[in-house]
């Protein structure tokens, strides 16, 4: 299978992207607020300080050498310094991101294996009560927002039904030296296994309440995408050889039924990254979200345009994964049709 | 009287107008697919309950000054009771009547978003896609790769936060973030139709570009762009009632849903009713139009 | 011939739901196939021949199809009343069925030698849990016999990698991996240039005559059946109007639509462009009550709209439903 130039391709594809990307936040960080630092600082500080602000923003230069400054010191990971926590933001994003990406890609696992199993059963089943139970909760999960869930969540398990932890990453009585930032990791590998399993149940709820909406909705398009396969002439024709039908649902019908799921998906990431914003802020969580919205709510410009480079490189590299996986699935896609029309 | 006997009355009555005819005979066909569905009429019934709601707010609620700036701590924090339907916030206002003239806000914002978003996307869909392979596809698709590359709730949240918060800056952020998905969808339905033989054919006979863009590619690519947009109402009003969430949307005094699902949250669990039904709101409001766009696909989908 | 009969399908009807109530696809199919038998199908695109086949292997599309009455006797079992493990027996050792696209029959995400392999893993006719080696070998085997260039090649390619006549011939291949009794051919080869057709044909022809494999050749062309089969039914809108075999078909067709698709057929010998059957196949919603040729059909008796004619035996081995053969 070529997968190395399709890699390729979408790298230097994602470079070009991520360029763009970083022109437009900085035109949305610098150009967009009129006069940033003052926007930052608010309209009742001093003259002085403001100008000050200006200085240290570069804002005296014109906005093609801004870029550029911005440009390479986001290369080297300077994002400049974050006027509220006063640190580096480069030091302020190494601290939040992971726990970020560990809420994130927890979540991922739970929508890829309960989304498919679920399709699966209500494909199975369906128009009879399993199937239209499922039917029912895929619009529900659609319809809710995974900041309400959150809530909802709080709601049930923090007041009338606490058997899960409700806030942040841990209870206090626990400091797990970091070594991947993966708290879950760092326990084991410190071989602490209380403190894994109290990380690990604090994650369940927060990575719960982001992809319970979308477990339904995967549900949804692995059922749909399988009956559609379910009615084509491949199936029938495995069928008339006499294939057992476990082996044809499990093999011939999952394969390419899967691909327009895992196709979905990629797309899904970028929802969860996004509400994981929300989610954060619900359930305490100190990720790079909770982080980033603050330092919107506050103007803080260094800190706005770090997180979203970051987030957003983070989302293409994952978006890439995607489709290498995808591409894996459906062998079209690499290899280019030798002798056929 | 069943399906096959209205029709038959349907086809019996408009018999002698040619035209009037086809078109009665479908949307009499779409409506049968439609309604096959009775989660899709449900949605249906939904949306237009919202719809009518928003529409009357001022004239059927029962405390429309406390859309407005109003207090009364007299009555605040009071729980659902026949007075105050769905209770009353820390001020005093009444939940309910809010509620409604939340929906106002939360149906401006996807209408105006959408008929924007459309459009553009749509428009820049088909020229990339008619220009398949030339430098204004490049040029188009890159940059709407490049809106695409970023989650879109983040990209909402910082346009929206650079701005003043009110409404309109939030709907200029949700409309910048929104075209793009328009657009490759587009795109791709216009790229393989481009070399359809029917489009060739046109070209062949002289037909001007614009003629071959808009009168033999765009019908074509309708049928996605219309479930997309009946399914993106739904998104659209989740991303406004995220942003209103953290603060970036219609600001107070004016309701927005989100906006009090967040103030609401504030108190719980004691006063649980500030922030339970602004949530269950948005849940049937978002779910109406979830519904409604899933109809509208299996109709589309099943009348080919 | 008097072999023993293998296949025999009694007044099947088929109907498929739709919007509105029901197509009624299949309306009283009779059909009889001997051992080692070749048998043609031949009727227009649409009048319900790939059905008929399917349902003999109870392949239909599920959900939507409904068999209100009919038999389909196979070695004196009747299908339709089959337990699921006599059905995959069926399948996989008696009976095979070859598709008319063959682009659509193979699965596209997997690579020829799964496809095949797993046909001859999961067949009855060979011990449990064949071993690996031998799969390998009986598919590069079945390859072979259906004359496919560099076949351990083939076995790791994609369909889509493979022309349509090589696709074709995988079809086969798959079909006849392990023993059969009894082919069932859906047009193979119409997708395909006229030339690969004919190879295709042959290669049937061969295979069946080398095993001793009865085949029903299903074809819109009267020419390829009057060529490759001993016996021709002749279907219309879901009923068999006419059978008889090949030569007797052509010397003395009697049914009215027989006769108007051999007058269709354009002579080398000149006579110029030629006459055609006016009209086209009845809805399937609303068919005609009675003959469902009867609308088309240009002589006419009263009775022809009341009844549907049933099969009638007008000499030996020559059965016609049409009121208007009497005499």
């Amino acid at each position: 299978m070529k997968l190395g130039p399709f890699i390729l391709r979408r790298l230097l594809l994602t470079i070009f992207v991520l360029i763009g990307l970083s022109m437009i936040i900085f035109i949305i960080a610098r150009v967009v607020p009129g006069d940033p630092a003052r926007l930052a600082l608010g309209p009742t500080a001093p003259e002085e300080v403001v100008e000050q602000l200006r200085q240290e923003l570069y804002l005296d230069k014109s906005l093609p050498v801004q870029y550029w400054i911005f440009l390479t010191n986001a290369l080297h990971g300077e994002f400049g310094r974050s006027l509220v926590s006063r640190r580096l933001v480069s030091e302020d994003i190494k601290q939040y991101l992971p726990a970020t990406l560990e809420l994130v890609f927890f979540s991922a696992i739970l929508t890829v294996f309960f989304g498919i199993l679920l399709g699966t059963i209500a494909a199975k089943n369906k128009d009879n009560w399993v199937d239209n139970l499922i039917r029912v909760f895929s619009y529900m999960g659609v319809s809710m927002p995974s900041f309400v869930i959150a809530i909802f969540f709080i709601l049930i398990f923090g007041y009338a039904w606490p058997i899960l932890p409700v806030l942040s990453r841990s209870s206090s009585q626990f400091h797990i030296s970091r070594i991947t930032g993966f708290m879950v990791f760092d326990s084991l590998l410190a071989g602490n296994l209380n403190a894994a399993w109290d990380a690990f149940t604090h994650l369940i709820l927060p990575a719960a309440a982001l992809s319970l909406g979308k477990i339904f909705q995967e549900a949804r398009i692995t059922r749909s995408s399988m009956l559609d396969n379910l009615n084509k002439d491949f199936i029938s024709s495995e069928r008339g050889y006499g294939i057992p039908e476990m082996v044809i649902m499990f093999k011939y019908l999952l394969k390419p039924s899967l691909i327009p799921t895992v196709s979905l998906m990629g797309m899904d990431i970028a929802a969860t990254i996004g509400s994981a914003f929300l989610v954060e802020l619900i359930f305490n969580w100190p990720g790079l979200s909770r982080y980033g919205i603050n330092a919107m709510l506050l103007k803080d410009l260094n800190a706005i345009m770090g997180t979203v480079m970051i987030i957003g490189i983070t989302f293409t590299f994952t978006n890439i994964i995607v489709d290498v996986i995808v591409a894996f699935l459906d062998p079209r896609i690499t290899l280019v049709g030798a002798g056929g029309e | 009287m069943d399906i096959k006997e209205f029709r038959i009355a349907t086809i019996k009555k408009s018999q002698k107008e040619g035209k009037l005819y086809r078109f009665w005979d479908k949307i009499s066909r779409y409506w049968y697919h439609f309604s096959r569905n009775k989660l899709s009429v449900l949605g249906m019934l939904i949306v237009g309950l919202v719809i009518v709601l928003a529409i009357l707010a001022p004239y059927i609620t029962p405390y429309p000054k406390h859309a407005g700036p109003f207090v009364d701590f007299v009555n605040s924090n009071q729980s659902p009771s026949v007075k105050y339907w769905l209770g009353t916030d820390e001020i005093g206002r009444d939940i309910l009547t809010r509620i409604i003239f939340a929906f106002r806000g939360a149906l401006i914002m996807s209408i105006v978003v959408l008929a924007i978003a459309v459009p553009v996307g749509t428009l820049l869909g088909l020229l990339a896609g008619f220009y398949y392979k030339k430098i204004i596809d490049t040029i188009i698709m890159r940059i709407s790769d490049v809106f695409l590359s970023i989650p879109s709730l983040v990209l909402a949240l910082s346009i929206a936060a650079v701005l003043k918060p009110n409404l309109m800056n939030a709907m200029i952020a949700v409309t910048v973030m929104w075209w793009p998905w328009y657009t490759r969808l587009v795109y791709g339905m216009a790229s393989s139709i481009r070399n359809e033989y029917f489009v060739i054919a046109a070209d062949l006979t002289g037909a001007s570009k614009f003629h071959i863009i808009f009168r033999e590619i765009l019908p074509n690519c309708l049928s996605p762009v219309f479930t997309k947009m009946a399914l993106d109402v739904g998104w659209v009003l989740i991303i406004s009632a995220s942003l209103s969430f953290v603060g970036l949307g219609e600001q107070q005094p004016t309701p927005s849903l989100g906006q009090m699902v967040a103030n609401g949250s504030r108190y719980l669990p004691e006063l649980w009713w500030m922030c339970v039904f602004p949530a269950l709101a948005i849940i049937i409001t978002i779910l109406g139009f979830n519904l409604l766009g899933d109809g509208i696909r299996d109709m589309l989908q099943s009348s080919r | 011939m008097n072999n023993k009969i293998l296949l025999e399908i009694k007044d099947l009807h088929v109907w498929y739901r739709v919007y509105g109530g029901y197509l009624k696809v299949l309306n009283g199919i009779y059909l009889m196939v001997r051992e080692g038998e070749r048998v043609g199908l031949v009727g227009e695109a649409g009048c319900g021949k790939t059905t008929t086949m399917k349902s003999i292997l109870q392949i239909l599309p599920p959900g939507d199809f409904h068999i209100p009455q009919g038999q389909i006797f196979y070695k004196g079992q009747d299908v339709l009343k089959m337990s699921f493990k006599e059905l995959q027996r069926l399948r996989s050792r008696e009976i095979a069925m070859i598709f008319q696209d063959p682009t659509a029959a193979l699965n596209p995400v997997f690579i020829i030698g799964t496809q095949i392999g797993d046909v001859i893993k999961y067949s009855s006719a060979f011990e449990e849990n064949v071993h690996q080696e031998k799969i390998k070998t009986l598919s590069t085997k079945a390859l072979k016999e259906v004359s496919l260039p560099d076949p351990e090649r083939m076995l790791i390619n994609y369909p889509f990698q493979l022309s349509g006549g090589m696709r074709q011939r995988v079809c086969i291949a798959m079909a006849i991996s392990s023993p059969r009794n009894l082919l069932l051919a859906d047009e193979p080869g119409t997708s395909l240039d006229v030339t690969i057709q004919d190879q295709i044909h042959r290669l049937l022809n061969e295979l069946v005559e080398k095993r001793n494999t009865a085949i029903i050749l299903i074809t819109h062309s009267l020419g390829v059946a009057r060529e490759m089969t001993d016996r021709i039914y002749v279907m219309y809108a879901g009923t068999i109007i006419e059978t008889a075999t090949a030569e007797v078909l052509f010397k003395n067709p009697v049914h009215p639509y027989t006769k108007g698709l051999l007058a269709s057929i354009p002579k080398i010998s000149g006579g110029g462009i030629a006459k055609g059957i006016s009209g086209k196949l009845p809805s399937y919603l609303n068919p005609p009550s009675g003959c469902r040729f009867q609308p088309r059909c240009e002589q006419e008796s009263p009775i022809c709209s009341e009844e549907p004619p049933q099969l009638l035996e007008i000499e030996k081995d020559h059965l016609v439903a049409c009121y208007l053969t009497k005499g």
